[in-house]
């Protein structure tokens, strides 16, 4: 990142939540790179960038979809490298029908499902591969399973073989679409969207597109400002394809920056506490695959280029990992001790499932959701229905003491004597209580030495985990139903230290991999590529695999910094194979020579007949530039010497996803689930495909235009404060945190407070269908309202630190018990960054009176559980409404 | 077996030692010890604490330092000559990385009678360069916070307040509910008979503060377990 | 003796055996992202409690106020309008033209470029000449000003001078600390401080449960005597660098050599004058003014008042080092004459 000329942090207040990340921001900018920051809020990100650019939560995609633009029509894209390195020349479907043909709609929307079935949106190939020229294997997609993020790292299976055009006019080519579908995307579609002014967009496109090219490279910067939205994934997809026409990909000081908000949330997605993943992003079986053939089937083919092709070895691995000795061939590898996955399962679908008493029992591991998740109320009803609840924590959070002291108790609608459900608090252990690894955000796993020995009767996960495997085992030891054999046949035998810990090291080193049979046999794997898929190897995650070769703990390398060059290798273990920049073949043009001397990061070295560089190739190793892969080969083997994007099935980096995406292959702007505005673009609203929980607990906002959206008429967005934690778990307990935001506050701008009446440091009271909460008043001009749609948009900005509750140093109302649950269809993900509510002075109503207050509301608007829920906007309603 | 103290994690399953910033004890002192300038330590044998010496007599050692106003050496008590960092004092130190957001942030933990005495960033890190924020700065009173717990609780069901329960009855509590709870909500097949083997009567929420070994021990039991709904913050 | 210290080290009178260089802070304001980490680090080194009742103050997003007996960082939030930059702006301009302090607009335009070619983005000192550039523009609409502030550790420092027990004293590294264990907590010393700096503290211990029972290496008794910033005596003992600037994630503190520090300073004053930010000025560099220059240097964007620094700080016993020597004078003539009538008397 210190190495870009220029950097748009967008969707993340980087200086706030990543403070010290951020000094790689300042060193860029010290060198002389510009800093850019597009935010709804003027914050301590903005206040030391170069400029501003406010915008319009929830309209990302018009703003990145008119530098596209402005990119294509100014043909400032970087030639060379889009044509050797991207999808842009590939042929689409002549079924494909684009949103700009069907207003706002791709072709194969079943509404119906509320899903896309996206076989026209496949490449088109050559006629031997499937009579239509489609891929065959595209027909199944159904938009209710997570395509999206179980290929998160790869590239999900594709034809092998499709059909270009070099010269990129036909009209099918990937490149003719892209351009046809961002038309519309102009400077002056960005003020009508975005709120931002022409002369803004002019500096952030020209400051860009001067910024990029062989010399110079331009990096973006993202967090959950653009994940939280019923669109966040298409968000990081429009950037994606900016950054690949422009260049930047695979390059130094280029790249889309992931700032991610806990210690290891990509390790805890690499080897995922998630429904839907398996270790390494293999998908979790559904159902219908029923074999193991049929699961790796639908993984990858073998004649796919790149690294997935090898799927069945990392599955095969996992799995013998996991259960050893009872993983056989005759037994499909023990595939059917994998539970199966009818639909998505996630967090907010379980929480349902807990209303409905379909869920008894809850673990809490280090997650504090009466307060950080959204819909607050939902949480805490829902846990009111379990059976039985663990906790585990370093101290009393909400989660833990809703049914004391939570907003249900006071407002009456729970009462402690009522509520059924068992609760365990057990203490966890600290970070420097126990020993093992967090993987930051760059994809680092770095090793932490134990410290002290927990306090009192606290414990690690692992230690608990692992004795409550124990404890399980025993009571089914002398089970023969077969639903126990899973459990029974896991391989759990970790070694142990003197005070019953198991050896963190001995989990990292199952994770690796190791051969089972073999002159090699009990040695560690050294690479996913020794992985077999016929039971010789082990290993619980592939991609992993390599940080414990020959046996060294690679994670714990700490060959000082200052030691180093900038890449650093020596410090930790970056995943795959400790490769620092993903796809850094890209760095070097399609000859094997850096685009520039001044971004030079690996190339060929024709003597040596390798690849060679700053960091570890991301390619293979002696594949020379102009390879044409044999046309049988398949796998990594089938990668040509210009292929750089090795995890995607046909090695190019994907300006349009013909799979993978459920709700488009290219992002399109909707407008959020509540908007303020009618979308501009389309008559279709907001997201087909979103995922809706309508319920009387979890109504919407009538946006803009319907019925009732005067009641709830300003957005309100959420975000975290540097001195703050998440929901407060490891900072409201600190005094030294608490005392820094000590109390719930908005933020507002003056002419909003002049609007509502508000009082600077007095109170507010903010409603939105699903709760009303009261905060703090800050007016400030940081807030500023924007015209948009034709309005005046007010904004309102809410921390969501705070939480009910008598324990922690500081507490205060959740912004989240405003916050409805609507997902991203691809990566379910809640929509928590726009909402629609009210303001008005003073502080909320206590008891009985709050829920009233919320009902009136409510009735005031005539919700109900259609407001907000259609999927598809009637157009016909559209062109009444233009008249 | 892998023998264990504080800074077992430095051998490795094999035995063999791993080469790491952090040695056993008491070898590991990153700082010198050195106290303060030798004239000092000369002054501290002439005038050891509590005993009373003519030449620490304010108007004598005023004369003495020629320090005429009396505001610089002259001034400086026996306490005063003793005080050194607190990380001088410590039995070891620990390489760690910061447990709040995913910068990874490199740490150094200064232990003294098993106890965290100061944390504070590690300048060999090539990611912080020995930087912390406000969050990573309060690590140390995250270890040794007021609120913390360190006890079981146990809420029983209608139950007004927690009551105090044993470590391992707590857990066989659990266990005993998960299995039965497990047998209770067992799913063999769906409606067109093809198998799901699992349980959709248990979920878990976190991960993303934990470790990755944590992380995959707990998806490993509780997928063995048939238990799918697993998730963490990755997903909000 | 002399009252101008020698080298700007005010140990230089202090006759310490071996004394150190005059150690001290540069906060550059331009930089501060107000995480407020120097709060953190330095009350985590310190132990100090933490400050108030936990309740908002309304002041932006400042929640401690001010320094104080138990905050020895404090980091200012200040909000402008671009009326306001236009005055900071031109303040600085004329702080320029007087030529103070040391900020004269060198003709090397090599420092800092803009990161691209056309856009340009050059604004000279003095200001922005090109009204075309859309980039960087005459005036900002709006900004955001953070700064930690810290103990000035002033050459001459008023609470050093009026202490009547010598708690206070001037290291060897000329700063100026308070001995707990000889501070009486009389509170002369808050009264001396032209900063407000320094106060008494009057809320007891800072301490950690009992379940978790600290090392007494770690616990620190405090009662009710005066309190400040020590620029971390204790960790400069041990070569280790003060708590704040070690965490600072921007480098906007910097820790060093007073003499290197108020180069760096000076430096980074001229830059930003080429960029055209006028605004930026030193505080605490200036060795004539009313405490002789501080240890701490800022580099601030607006008048000190804006960041509630007194613009003209001035030490109650600025010329004390004169009267000290009038006083040497009177006392030794006195003594003469004291003598003189013992020799007179013994003659008798």
């Amino acid at each position: 990142m210190a190495n870009a000329d220029c950097i748009v942090i967008q969707g993340s207040n980087m200086a706030e939540c990543h403070p010290v990340g951020f000094q790689w921001v300042a060193e860029a900018k010290a060198r002389g790179a510009r800093v850019i920051h597009v935010d709804p809020r003027f914050t301590r990100t903005t206040a030391i960038a170069d400029k501003h650019v406010p915008i319009r939560a929830g309209s990302d995609v018009v703003l990145l979809g008119a530098l596209i633009n402005y990119v294509l029509s100014n043909e400032l894209w970087f030639d060379e490298y889009v044509r050797a390195y991207t999808n842009a020349s590939y042929l689409i479907s002549e079924d494909f029908q684009d949103t700009e043909d069907l207003n706002g709609l791709f072709s194969g929307y079943d509404p119906e499902k509320g899903g896309y079935d996206l076989s026209s949106w496949g490449y088109q190939t050559r006629p031997h591969e499937g009579a239509s020229g489609q891929s065959p294997e595209h027909g199944e997609e159904v938009s209710d399973h997570a395509e999206g993020e179980s290929h998160g790292s790869g590239g999900p299976p594709a034809a092998a073989e499709p059909l270009r055009d070099e010269s990129l006019q036909d009209p099918n080519t990937v490149f003719q679409i892209l351009k046809r579908h961002y038309r519309r995307y102009t400077p002056e579609m960005v003020r009508e969207a975005c709120g931002i002014s022409e002369e803004d967009f002019d500096y952030l496109a020209r400051s860009i597109t001067e910024n990029s090219g062989r010399e110079r490279t331009t990096c973006f910067a993202y967090a959950v400002g653009w994940t939280q939205h019923t669109l966040g994934a298409q968000f990081i997809r429009t950037a994606a394809i900016l950054q690949l026409l422009l260049g930047n990909m695979g390059r130094p000081g280029g790249g889309i920056m992931a700032l991610r908000g806990h210690a290891s949330i990509q390790g805890s997605t690499d080897i995922p506490t998630l429904f839907n993943l398996l270790p390494g992003y293999l998908p979790m079986p559904k159902v219908e695959l029923q074999s193991s053939q049929e699961y790796i089937n639908s993984i990858a083919s073998k004649q796919q280029k790149g690294f997935w092709a090898n799927a069945d070895t990392y599955a095969v691995s996992l799995l013998k990992a996991w259960w050893g000795d009872a993983a056989q061939p005759e037994n499909d590898w023990a595939y059917d001790y994998l539970p199966r996955l009818t639909g998505p399962h996630g967090t907010y679908q379980t929480l349902t499932a807990m209303l409905r008493d379909e869920v008894e029992g809850y673990f809490i591991l280090g997650q504090n959701p009466a307060v950080g998740s959204a819909n607050g109320r939902m949480q805490r009803m829902g846990m009111s229905h379990l059976k039985w609840l663990v906790v585990r924590d370093f101290s009393l959070i909400e989660s833990a003491t809703w049914w004391k002291d939570g907003p249900e108790i006071e407002s009456g609608e729970l009462r402690t004597e009522e509520i059924d459900t068992e609760v365990f608090f057990f203490p966890a252990a600290t970070h420097v209580e126990k020993s093992g690894s967090f993987t930051q955000t760059q994809r680092l796993l770095q090793w932490r030495h134990q410290a002290v020995t927990p306090p009192g009767e606290a414990e690690s996960e692992l230690k608990f985990f692992y004795e409550f495997g124990q404890k399980i085992r025993e009571r089914l030891a002398d089970s023969d139903d077969p639903r126990d054999r899973p459990l029974l046949d896991l391989t759990w035998d970790y070694p142990l230290h003197d005070d019953g810990d198991p050896d963190a090291e001995s989990v990292l080193a199952e994770i690796n991999g190791r051969f089972l049979t073999g002159p090699d046999a009990g040695k560690p794997l050294s690479s996913y590529a020794q992985m077999k898929g016929d039971g010789s190897t082990a290993g619980g995650c592939w991609i992993y695999t390599g940080v414990y070769a020959d046996k060294v703990n690679q994670a714990a390398r700490r060959v000082p910094g200052k030691d180093q060059d900038e890449i650093a290798a020596e410090w930790g273990w970056a995943w795959p194979a400790n490769r620092r920049i993903l796809y850094n073949r890209a760095s070097a043009d399609p000859q094997g020579k850096p685009w520039s001397e001044r971004k030079k990061l690996v190339w060929w070295d024709e003597e040596a007949g390798r690849w060679t560089g700053k960091d570890i190739p991301d390619f293979l190793v002696d594949r020379a530039p102009g390879t044409v892969a044999p046309e049988e080969a398949g796998g990594a083997a089938a990668l040509d010497g210009d292929d750089p994007f090795i995890m995607q099935a046909d090695g190019k980096g994907w300006l349009f996803a013909p799979k993978g995406m459920v709700d488009g292959p290219l992002p399109t702007h909707y407008e959020p689930q509540e908007s303020p505005v009618r979308n501009p673009l389309y008559a279709q609203q907001p997201n087909a495909t979103r995922e809706l929980f309508p319920r009387w607990d979890n109504l919407s906002a009538p946006s803009e235009g319907e019925p009732g959206a005067e009641v709830y008429p300003f957005m309100f967005t959420t975000y975290r404060l540097t001195e703050q934690h998440t929901a407060g778990g490891m900072s409201r307990w600190l005094p030294y945190l608490a005392e820094l935001q000590p109390e719930m506050f908005c933020e507002v701008s003056p002419e909003l407070a002049a609007e509502r009446g508000l009082e600077h440091n007095g109170w507010a009271t903010l409603v939105s269908p699903r709760a009303a909460i009261e905060a703090k008043v800050m007016i400030t001009e940081r807030m500023r309202p924007l015209q948009s749609g034709g309005r005046t948009v007010h904004q309102i900005g809410l921390p969501y630190h705070w939480g009910v509750g008598g324990e922690a140093v500081v507490s205060g109302d959740a912004a989240n018990d405003l916050m409805g649950i609507t997902l991203d269809p691809n990566v379910h993900i809640q929509e928590s960054k726009v909402g629609l509510c009210d303001i008005q002075p003073g502080r909320r109503p206590r008891g009985t009176e709050l829920v009233e207050l919320v009902k009136k509301y409510q009735q005031r608007a005539g919700l109900d559980l259609e407001t907000g829920n259609v999927r598809v906007t009637d157009p016909q309603a559209e062109v009444e409404e233009n008249r | 077996m892998v023998q264990s103290d504080l800074d077992g994690p430095c051998q490795s399953m094999t035995g063999a030692s791993v080469t790491l910033s952090m040695a056993p004890l008491p070898t590991t002192l990153v700082h010198n010890r050195r106290r303060a300038s030798p004239h000092v330590v000369i002054w501290t044998t002439l005038a050891p604490m509590g005993r009373f010496s003519f030449l620490e007599w304010p108007v004598v050692r005023q004369l003495r330092t020629s320090d005429t106003t009396a505001r610089s050496s002259a001034t400086v008590s026996e306490h005063t000559r003793q005080i050194t960092s607190r990380n001088a004092t410590a039995d070891h130190v620990v390489s760690s990385v910061c447990p709040y957001c995913a910068v990874g942030c490199g740490q150094k933990v200064y232990v003294k009678d098993n106890k965290v005495i100061q944390i504070e960033g590690d300048p060999d890190s090539p990611i912080s360069r020995g930087r912390l924020c406000p969050k990573g700065a309060a690590s140390e009173q995250l270890v040794n916070a007021p609120g913390r717990q360190y006890h079981v609780l146990y809420r029983a069901p209608k139950a007004k307040d927690w009551q105090r329960l044993e470590l391992s009855k707590a857990m066989d509590m659990v266990a005993d509910r998960f299995i039965e709870t497990r047998r209770r909500t067992w799913q063999d097949a769906d409606d067109q008979g093809r198998k799901l083997n699992r349980t959709m009567g248990i979920a878990s929420l976190g991960g993303a503060t934990l470790d990755n070994e944590e992380n995959y021990l707990i998806k490993k039991l509780f997928t063995a377990a048939g238990a799918i709904q697993i998730e963490n913050q990755a997903r909000i | 003796m002399s009252a101008e210290p020698k080298d700007g080290n005010p140990t230089s009178d202090a006759h310490y055996d071996h004394p150190h260089s005059r150690r001290g802070f540069f906060t550059d304001t331009s930089i501060c992202i107000g995480c407020k980490a120097c709060e953190v680090a330095c009350k985590e080194w310190n132990r100090n409690p933490a400050d108030g009742d936990y309740s908002i103050l309304g002041s932006s997003y400042d929640n401690t106020g001010a320094l104080g007996a138990d905050t020895w960082r404090h980091v200012a939030f200040i909000e402008q309008d671009s009326q306001r930059i236009e005055q900071a702006r031109e303040s600085g301009r004329k702080l320029v033209s007087l030529g103070m302090p040391q900020v004269g607009a060198p003709a090397s335009g090599s420092s800092v470029a803009s990161g691209t070619g056309s856009a340009g983005g050059g604004c000279g000192s003095g200001g922005c000449g090109s009204a075309s550039s859309s980039d960087s523009g005459p005036t900002p609409e709006f900004r955001w000003l953070m700064s930690s502030d810290v103990c000035k550790h002033c050459t001459n420092a008023g609470c050093l001078d009026v202490c009547p027990t010598g708690a206070l004293f001037r290291t060897e590294y000329g700063t100026v600390v308070v001995q707990d264990d000889i501070c009486n907590g009389c509170g002369t010393c808050v009264a001396g401080c032209p900063f407000g700096v320094i106060e008494r503290r009057e809320d007891g211990l800072v301490d950690t449960p009992a379940s978790r029972e600290m090392p007494d290496t770690v616990r620190k008794p405090q009662d009710g005597v005066a309190q400040k910033c020590t620029l971390c005596y204790d960790r400069l003992k041990d070569d280790e660098t003060p708590a704040c600037a070690k965490t600072c994630p921007t480098t906007s503190i910097k820790y060093g050599q007073r003499e290197d520090l108020l180069a760096t300073a000076q430096q980074r004053v001229a830059q930003l004058h080429e960029q055209g930010m006028t605004e930026a000025r030193l505080y605490g560099a200036n060795p004539n003014d009313g405490v002789g220059g501080t240890g701490s240097i800022f580099l601030l964007l607006d008048e000190p008042e804006v960041y509630g620094l007194p613009p003209d700080p001035r030490v109650p016993t600025a010329d004390l080092a004169h009267t000290f020597k009038r006083a040497g004078v009177a006392m030794a003539g006195m003594a003469l004459a004291t003598a003189a009538a013992f020799v007179a008397g013994g003659r008798r």
